[in-house]
């Protein structure tokens, strides 16, 4: 084998044994595994009734009975959004709390493989909880946009690389300012919420908040989902403009990061991390 | 007390630390041969954690430079760190994983060959049989400490960073450790730098130790050579003696 495929062999290694200390984990603990799909059903399940009751008190011409689907869908990716955050930012807390950062900041394990272990757990994060919900949103309330799979595959990746995007600066937060800091990286993703356009289009919001709003790749995503359940369009100039968004904010995700990292390797935070 | 970097483990020049005004690291050199054991002593704010923390790479020196193995640490990181192990009772493994699979992570991240056999090696060498399956958040003090140590043996490293490698041992275990990193020693020609506060695991384990005041070296030489040089019959004297030296 090159010097490089030994290199990228190794470097694959050391992301399977990051992801391999995150199954230990898990296949220690029912409960947290069980907790991955529990938030994301029961929201689904509040906002189904929710839509049903208001399906059924509107008139015909209702967006709700246009598209009954759009609340449900609308929950379903923003837990995406929110699910792709914690992935990253709740298995970085795991280090932070076992005290274990220390020996994998002195490991070869590098940053990058650090990262990428991140995201692959995200994504089996998603997969889990968002897929367990998907499933009940589809069997027991009808869900229509997965007749529209590529559409929702679409907006399931630029919401994805946007939770990343957050996740990244997040742990970069508390690394560089320690727990007292784990309330922003729980806070921040719903600080997008009202922006998000996830229930409703930007256009309600007022003309500087859209502005606001369109810098962001969510509501580039939600207005493509409501273009597919109401219009059954596939808007992938939508979906194009949302993850040449999205792809820039995880760039700029990365170098916060790596750049709080290295602050923390200047002041010498890297070793002292922990409860 | 610098030689020629080809046959060292750890040459060090003129290592500088600052925050702000402070400054924890004034100015250090020394070097630790292949093989060789090392101590950093010193009382507490004496630079000893701020420079293994700068030879393990996870603080930036303020200036200076360090080779270890005979590459630069600052171009060289991810090529030497393989190649070296750390150990210390302040830095945890994750505690809900049991010492095996802790072990296994660790293998992981090191690319142990054979890992299977050289956690079963290490397991059994350093009295952790019993505990393998155990989450390491259910072991006591010491158990803890052997498994750190485990973990820094599992690459056989050439190089040995051990920061107080036998703090809440009890004196039998602290004694089979002392053993053990002896054993390691003698069949891999491993250097090691350890930190420690036990004089007399200092004076059995290190072949030359370095007396750290302030961020500075005040003295350096052999055990035996410090011994004489201050009359005492104890490097607890001698530490005693310098650390309590009012700066020239």
């Amino acid at each position: 084998m090159s010097a490089a495929g030994s290199a990228r062999g190794s470097g694959l290694r050391r992301i399977g044994a990051m992801m391999a200390r995150h199954f230990y984990l898990i296949r220690r603990s029912w409960p947290r595994l069980l907790s991955f799909a529990y938030y994301p059903v029961m929201q689904l399940l509040v906002w189904a009734f929710v839509t049903k009751y208001l399906a059924a008190q509107s008139g015909s011409q209702s967006v709700l009975q246009a598209a009954p689907g759009i609340l449900l869908t609308g929950v379903l990716l923003w837990d995406v959004l929110v699910r792709g955050e914690l992935g990253l930012f709740l298995s970085f807390l795991e280090e932070m709390y076992s005290r274990n950062l220390g020996n994998l900041f002195v490991s070869p394990l590098r940053l990058h493989e650090f990262v990428i272990a991140q995201m692959l757990l995200s994504i089996i994060r998603v997969v889990i909880g968002s897929g367990m919900a998907l499933l009940v949103a589809v069997v027991f309330f009808d869900l229509t946009i997965v007749k529209q799979v590529a559409v929702l595959a679409g907006c399931l990746g630029c919401l994805l690389v946007f939770g990343w995007s957050i996740g990244l600066i997040a742990n970069g937060l508390v690394l560089r300012f320690g727990l007292g800091a784990e309330e922003i990286g729980w806070a921040v993703v719903f600080l997008i919420g009202p922006l998000s356009g996830a229930y409703y289009p930007v256009a309600v919001l007022p003309q500087w908040l859209q502005w606001v709003a369109l810098a962001m790749p969510t509501a580039w995503t939600f207005e493509a989902m409501r273009a597919a359940l109401i219009d059954g369009q596939a808007r992938w100039d939508l979906l194009a403009w949302s993850l040449a968004i999205a792809v820039a904010y995880l760039g700029f995700g990365a170098i916060v990061f790596r750049q709080l990292v290295e602050a923390g390797r200047r002041r010498g935070l890297l070793l002292q991390m922990g409860e | 007390m610098l030689t020629a970097a080809a046959d060292q483990a750890v040459v060090v020049r003129d290592l500088r630390k600052s925050y702000g005004a402070s400054e924890a690291v004034r100015g250090i050199s020394f070097s630790v041969g292949r093989g060789q054991t090392v101590a950093l002593l010193g009382g507490n704010g004496a630079g000893k954690t701020t420079t293994l923390s700068m030879l393990l790479g996870v603080l930036t020196p303020s200036s200076g430079s360090i080779e270890l193995l005979g590459l630069p640490l600052a171009q060289h990181r991810y090529d030497i760190l393989p190649r070296i192990n750390f150990t210390s009772p302040y830095v945890d493994l994750p505690k809900r994983l049991s010492v095996v699979e802790n072990l296994r992570v660790f293998a992981g991240l090191y690319g142990v060959d054979d890992a299977r056999q050289r956690i079963a090696e290490l397991i059994a060498e350093l009295d952790l049989t019993e505990v393998a399956d155990r989450p390491y958040a259910n072991l006591s003090a010491g158990q803890r400490t052997r498994v750190s140590l485990a973990k820094s043996l599992l690459n056989s490293p050439e190089l040995l960073l051990l920061d107080e490698p036998t703090a809440s041992l009890d004196p039998d275990v602290g004694d089979r450790m002392r053993s053990l990193l002896e054993r390691f020693r003698a069949q891999s020609g491993c250097a090691m730098l350890l930190a420690s506060h036990n004089m007399a695991e200092v004076e059995r384990l290190c072949d030359e130790v370095i007396m750290l005041r302030r961020g500075e070296i005040v003295d350096h030489g052999s055990p035996a050579v410090l011994l004489a040089k201050y009359g005492r019959s104890s490097l607890d004297d001698v530490f005693l003696d310098i650390s309590r030296a009012e700066p020239a």
